[in-house]
């Protein structure tokens, strides 16, 4: 092949509208929710690969989304799932809930930026870990070749978290989506999906969600405390004139 | 005829174990020398064997003053069935009337000015250790007895120390001089001199008449029977040993077992008594000395190199992996420095250890160049290759992580320091903040409140609206939010399900009493809230996100 077009390839400004063949071998991951599995290009999450998060709010879904294909990887394979930095701290009973054994993650938090960097590119490449989550606010794109180049080295599914803002910066992710809460569920937005094409998928929970919370309707008064269910309260001046 | 029947009759359950009723002694097999061997060497010519017991009475407490400045009223103390009691004292905390076994608060009302600390048992063990290394210089055959004797096979060094008295003289003082003090005894038998060392410091018994006749006043008291035992010897006006081997020896074995029969026999030198050699504990050291004073840390990490090769070439000659390894770097002026490396998983190989080493070297800042690079190591243990277990064998599995889970905690630890890689782990306790520990990987396991399988049982791949009560937020605020001092961005929200009211932990002052509920922030996030019940303004707190 002649060089020119060697360069242009290598070029991250070049689109990919195909599977690049060391991408193609990894066997995906299924999410868990049918929406999303029909628009990942191979109906799952790719393995192997740097996949970017983007939110910046916490609570709207950006765990419940990783969770079902964390508990499926962790029942089948033998391996850690390690969290970098991650904002909060990750509860076990809720883990344990979703079928994430406490016992199989591993919690690192470092100190500086140039820390977690390196801790995410080390777990990467790691040979017994299961999944990464990093949580990298500062991601420059020397970095994140850099992680995509570590996660190439490895089979485990690297997602990063960073927030919305960083959607107009370049990246070397091969999937990159954006989370929107709205007032009919979490939207995902796939702006990059390499292999496939980029869309929308509205309320990726869907009737799965519905299972976890009461519908509005269905919510009664509670009796012993008398207080009102499923209202709606503002907490800076409606609390007050609650009932006690 | 008859010696073969005996042998083959058979062993019926409920009798006890045919023990020979005489002791058995053994004779000795006269050697046959043939000339077609002259090669040979001789059997090794044949010493009398002795043995000097030192009983160290106050060891407890000499150590931990050699260890560090006591004040003048020190008790140790130690904790048995959840009450400490002291267990050693200072002698003027003694003469003011302090006792072993005494309560902390009886001797604290005795001797207001008492400091107590709490006793270290490695540190006894230590000093036991180190008075059997100075043993060493006297005889070749040293026994440990915890938690305060050692015992000295002397016999054979007899023609160097010229007798017996002038080698214990100077074993004595030598301990002496360390700060411990001994009583010792000597006898033919290790068992005998072990019980005379306690019951009369000072005897000697160099042959088996001799020691019949001291054996034979010594209280049954001395040794170390359950009490019990002891009152039915006192029972049947059994005081002392001699009394003791007047006993029939087949309602002896019966009524107080054949192991104490056969403890009779070591102390006479009826039986033979073989003891366990105290080892000289190995250590690794190695150093390196440099052309010329470095501080680059690529050119220390070549000189480690070096030195850790020597390091596995010497474990793989005793089949051993070490558990920690200590580098220091020497400066031509100036104090050394240095750093101990402790991997999560014993190891062998150079690489693994100069893996870490290099990671550490990469943020080490050496206070000035080093002119020597020592490695150090005395900690192993033996090596055991990744052995598949057999499918039968019953009982659970040693949790072992892979290989490549501990490299990769060993290198995050190098670089990030122990406190920043954890695990977490799932706790039966109602209380949300207290439902989950997390802790440094490699730190002791916290003794959780179900041991086993976690108590929080998966609710499926998605949480079903059966127990949607019970479903938990991935996010946890381990302290909980007040509304009012949250953002406004969060906007208004609504609560989204029924209530889950936890009330516990009234037995450890930590209870709580609160209506927890599943909400929606208009944002769109969900989140945990609760109220608090039984205070007089109610506050609403966020306690964790859904995720």
């Amino acid at each position: 092949m002649s060089d020119s077009l060697d360069t242009l390839l290598a070029n991250q400004k070049v689109w990919h509208c195909r599977e690049t063949p060391g991408v193609a071998n990894e066997q995906a991951v299924p999410s868990g929710y049918a929406k999303l599995d029909r628009k990942l290009p191979q109906a799952g999450w790719p393995r192997g690969t740097l996949i970017e998060v983007l939110t910046n709010e916490t609570g709207i879904g950006e765990l419940r989304l990783l969770m079902p294909a964390l508990a499926g990887l962790a029942a089948t394979e033998l391996g850690t799932i390690v969290w970098v930095g991650a904002p909060y701290q990750p509860y076990a009973p809720a883990l344990q809930q979703w079928g994430v054994e406490a016992r199989r993650v591993l919690l690192i938090q470092p100190e500086t930026v140039a820390d977690a960097l390196w801790a995410t590119a080390e777990a990467l490449s790691s040979p017994g870990v299961l999944a990464v989550l990093g949580w990298l606010p500062q991601l420059n794109i020397r970095d994140s070749r850099r992680l995509q180049l570590a996660a190439a080295s490895g089979r485990s599914l690297a997602f990063v978290f960073r927030p919305a803002q960083a959607r107009q910066q370049t990246s070397a992710a091969s999937l990159r989506l954006a989370l929107q809460a709205g007032s009919r569920g979490t939207e995902i937005d796939l702006f990059k999906v390499r292999g496939a094409r980029p869309c929308r998928i509205g309320d990726y929970e869907g009737s799965q969600a519905q299972g976890i919370y009461l519908q509005p309707s269905q919510a009664t008064m509670s009796a012993s405390t008398g207080v009102p269910q499923a209202s709606a309260f503002s907490p800076t001046d409606a609390l007050p004139q609650l009932p006690g | 005829m008859r010696s073969r029947r005996s042998f083959f009759r058979p062993w019926k359950p409920g009798e006890s174990l045919p023990l020979p009723l005489e002791p058995v002694v053994p004779t000795p097999v006269p050697v046959k020398t043939t000339g077609k061997t002259p090669g040979r060497s001789p059997s090794p010519a044949k010493h009398r064997v002795l043995w000097l017991a030192a009983q160290f009475p106050a060891l407890t407490w000499e150590a931990h003053q050699r260890d560090s400045v006591l004040p003048e009223f020190t008790a140790l103390t130690q904790e048995v069935r959840g009450q400490h009691t002291v267990e050693a004292c200072s002698m003027a905390a003694a003469n003011a009337g302090v006792r072993t076994g005494m309560t902390m608060a009886a001797a604290l009302a005795l001797v207001p000015s008492l400091t107590l600390q709490v006793l270290r048992p490695e540190v006894v063990e230590e000093a036991l250790q180190g008075i059997a290394l100075l043993a060493e210089r006297f005889t070749s055959q040293v026994v440990i007895l915890p938690p305060n004797q050692v015992l000295l096979e002397v016999g054979a060094s007899l023609r160097l120390f010229g007798s017996w008295q002038a080698l214990a003289t100077q074993f004595l003082d030598a301990c002496r001089e360390r700060g411990f003090n001994a009583q010792h005894a000597v006898a033919t038998t290790p068992q005998a001199a072990e019980w005379l060392a306690l019951s009369s410091p000072g005897t000697s018994a160099v042959d088996a008449e001799q020691l019949r006749q001291v054996l034979h006043d010594v209280s049954l008291c001395t040794l170390n029977w359950p009490l019990d035992t002891l009152q039915q010897f006192e029972s049947m006006g059994v005081r002392t040993l001699g009394e003791c081997r007047r006993l029939p020896r087949s309602g002896f074995a019966r009524r107080f077992g054949p192991a104490r029969l056969l403890l009779l026999d070591r102390a006479y030198g009826v039986m033979p008594d073989p003891r366990p050699t105290f080892r000289v504990p190995e250590r690794f050291a190695a150093e390196l000395e440099l052309s010329d004073e470095i501080d680059r840390s690529d050119l220390l990490v070549e000189a480690a190199t070096l030195l850790v090769e020597r390091l596995s070439r010497f474990l793989r000659t005793r089949q051993w992996v070490a558990q920690e390894v200590e580098l220091r770097f020497y400066p031509l002026l100036g104090p050394m420095s240095g750093f101990v490396i402790r991997p999560a998983e014993a190891g062998q190989s150079a690489s693994h250890w100069i893996d870490l080493i290099q990671i550490r070297l990469e943020r080490w800042r050496l206070p000035a160049p080093a002119i020597v690079v020592g490695l150090y190591s005395d900690r192993f243990e033996p090596a055991s290759g990744d052995v598949a277990r057999l499918r039968f064998e019953n009982g659970p599995v040693p949790a072992r992580q892979s290989r490549a889970y501990s490299t990769l905690v060993e290198r995050l630890q190098a670089r990030l320091g122990a406190n920043a890689v954890r695990v977490v782990r799932a706790v039966a306790d109602a209380r949300p903040e207290y439902a989950m520990r997390s802790y440094p990987v490699g730190s002791p396991e916290p003794v959780l409140a179900v041991a086993g399988s976690s108590p929080w049982q998966c609710l499926g791949r998605y949480p079903s609206v059966n127990n949607v009560q019970l479903a938990r937020p991935l996010w946890l605020r381990s302290i909980p939010m007040a509304f009012s001092a949250l953002p406004d961005a969060l906007g208004r929200i609504c609560l989204q399900s029924e209530v889950e009211r936890i009330e516990s932990g009234w037995w450890d002052g930590r209870d709580m009493t609160r209506d927890y509920y599943h909400a929606s922030t208009e944002s769109g996030a969900r989140v945990w809230v609760f109220r608090e019940r039984g205070v007089a303004q109610p506050g609403w707190y966020l306690q964790g996100y859904f995720g």
